[in-house]
């Protein structure tokens, strides 16, 4: 007997009925509700409301960040709106770095679709020797333009320490006794015309770093330049 | 005896329900779990490419791009394992990317409608086709989302969009004895600039509230009720406890755009009269021509069907559809039966056009 009511106790759910009740009501109060906020009084109610709060709350909200501004002031520290404009500034150069990523990527695209172009007409194989060709053009022109270059500063420094020679030697000259001053013109003349002799390793060294240091290989030829001048350059 | 013996076992019941009952309140669920990697961020945007899980040539060739509401959290399309329209949509081979918004902050407060749909959109859909190194792709708009992906529709028809899918999107509010929101922010009772005069951004809390107050009873009531009725019951429990945790993580939406949603859209219904502008452009609904699917919760109370249905009439696709699913404006995409109405459809409709 006694267990009989053990067993209808355990399956008995008191709470059942409450619950059922309870979600009759809740179903009841939620229709109700819904109706009641889906009304102009209650929009109107609760307009009213935010309205005055917000009227209520301005005064102490002004007062508030006045004295959050003096206070982060006299602490040196920014105020929020300078962290805010700070931010808008970092937003800014965000965009404009986006706008390289864009152009970036149209770039990338661009040889991409050039690549593929390219391949349509050359095997794979066939374009990197291409490519390696037109490398290898383009170094050996760049060497031989090097190589030019340095020949004529080498020329150009030859003829500048012939000259300086040439220079001094007049005054050698006139300072000895029975020289002739045509003879001495001639052989200065002979001297320009001759070709350059072979150089010491010295100065060839020095010329073929003359495009590295050019104040050092300008300042001589400004002076030489003087120097023929005033002394009636045979030319 | 036997009455005895049942007190502490009654007692340890009641006390392993609120054991539970704590844990669900205090602590938050994870939630977002499928794995991605970050490809684009803009301030506070971000945008993401989740982890394929079929190999390249089983997957449709069009990335399709989700774009959430600009305030809430977009883990909603990722709620958990088996609960995940994104983990749905890779398994079903797309190449799924997610724009997360993200949280604007006080020095985001002039950020408008423009702003997302005609400059941070773009931008993050110029880095999906570079990425997925195609021309054209998908957009999937939910809410606020859907707004901001019909303007894009409208403004870029050429940008290489193909398909658009809306999700409960509101679109049409014309119909103002319908919306209790349209009531509620008529401005014969509320003030929008004073709002944002007070805050900068519209905070989270209020729109939280807004959401809420349309059905109180439910919001405020019952849903505790279900959750104390069923604490016995772990996937309810598990179901409830990461449905609050994305309710509760609330986000304030950018002050310029409030605005315009509340007098451009909700007060005049501009994007529906062809009439808003957009960065000194009208948007002309009828240049959309993408394939339009529209889908429609039926018991969708923040945005009922009257502000979805009627987008196709004013559209110029050639291809489109409206799809009715039964359920609210968050369990149509999170509720069990999605998973068997909504997704499939929406499979179905986008596989045969991502080819």
């Amino acid at each position: 007997m006694r267990e009989e009511k053990n067993g209808s106790e355990q399956s008995f759910d008191p709470f059942e009925s409450f619950r059922g009740m309870r979600d009759a009501y809740l179903d009841v109060l939620s229709k109700t509700m819904i109706e009641a906020v889906n009304t102009e009084s209650y929009a109107e109610a609760t307009g009213a409301m935010l309205d005055s709060y917000l009227t209520a709350s301005a005064p102490v909200r002004e007062a508030l960040e006045k004295a959050m501004v003096q206070t982060l002031q006299q602490l040196s520290l920014p105020s929020r709106q300078e962290v805010a404009a700070l931010a808008q500034r970092f937003t800014n150069l965000e965009m404009r770095l986006d706008d390289m990523d864009a152009k970036l990527d149209g770039i990338v695209k661009d040889l991409e679709e050039d690549r593929k172009i390219r391949a349509k007409h050359y095997s794979e194989d066939a374009l990197a020797v291409a490519m390696g060709k037109a490398l290898r053009d383009l170094a050996l022109a760049s060497r031989q333009e090097v190589a030019d270059l340095s020949k004529s500063i080498k020329n150009v420094e030859s003829r500048i320490e012939k000259m300086g020679k040439n220079e001094a030697a007049p005054h050698a000259a006139s300072s000895g006794p029975g020289e002739d001053r045509t003879q001495s013109l001639a052989t200065k003349l002979n001297a320009d015309r001759a070709p350059a002799p072979a150089q010491p390793a010295a100065a060839a060294q020095r010329s073929d770093q003359a495009h590295l240091s050019p104040k050092k290989t300008i300042a001589p030829i400004r002076m030489t330049a003087r120097k023929t001048s005033e002394g009636k350059n045979p030319r | 005896m036997a009455e005895a013996a049942a007190m502490p076992e009654a007692v340890s019941e009641i006390e392993e329900r609120l054991r539970t009952l704590v844990k669900v309140m205090t602590t938050k669920a994870a939630i977002g779990q499928t794995p991605k990697e970050l490809v684009w961020s803009l301030n506070k945007a971000k945008l993401y490419r989740y982890v394929a899980t079929k190999p390249a040539h089983e997957r449709h060739p069009l990335p399709l791009l989700l774009v959430f509401a600009i305030m809430n959290r977009p883990s909603i399309l990722d709620l958990r394992p088996g609960h995940s329209f994104v983990e749905f949509m890779l398994d079903r081979g797309y190449d799924v990317y997610l724009l997360d918004w993200g949280t604007p902050g006080i020095e985001d407060k002039e950020l408008r409608l423009d702003d997302y749909a005609m400059d941070y959109l773009p931008r993050a859909i110029r880095k999906l086709k570079a990425v997925s190194g195609v021309s054209e792709f998908s957009l999937l708009g939910w809410c606020i989302g859907g707004i901001l992906t019909t303007i894009y529709a409208a403004m870029r028809p050429d940008d290489g969009l193909r398909n658009l899918l809306l999700l409960t999107a509101p679109l049409d509010f014309a119909n103002r004895e319908g919306l209790t929101f349209a009531r509620w922010t008529d401005e014969k009772y509320f003030d929008v600039d004073k709002v944002l005069a007070a805050f900068g951004n519209m905070p989270g809390e209020m729109i939280d509230y807004g959401a809420k107050a349309l059905k109180p009873v439910e919001n405020y009531i019952s849903n505790y009720c279900k959750l104390w009725d069923n604490l016995d019951d772990p996937r309810v429990v598990e179901s409830w406890h990461a449905m609050n945790t994305w309710i509760s993580d609330i986000i304030p939406m950018a002050g310029g755009a409030y605005r315009q949603l509340i007098v451009d859209l909700y007060r005049n219904n501009l994007l529906m009269k062809n009439e808003m502008i957009v960065f000194g452009e009208k948007v002309d609904l009828r240049r959309l021509r993408a394939n339009l699917l529209t889908v429609i919760a039926e018991g969708d109370h923040i945005t009922p069907p009257c502000q979805s249905e009627t987008l196709i009439a004013k559209t110029g696709s050639q291809d489109s559809e409206v799809f009715r699913v039964a359920g609210g404006h968050i369990g149509m995409m999170a509720g069990s039966g999605a998973r068997k109405q909504a997704w499939p459809h929406i499979d179905a409709w986008l596989a045969a056009r991502s080819q």
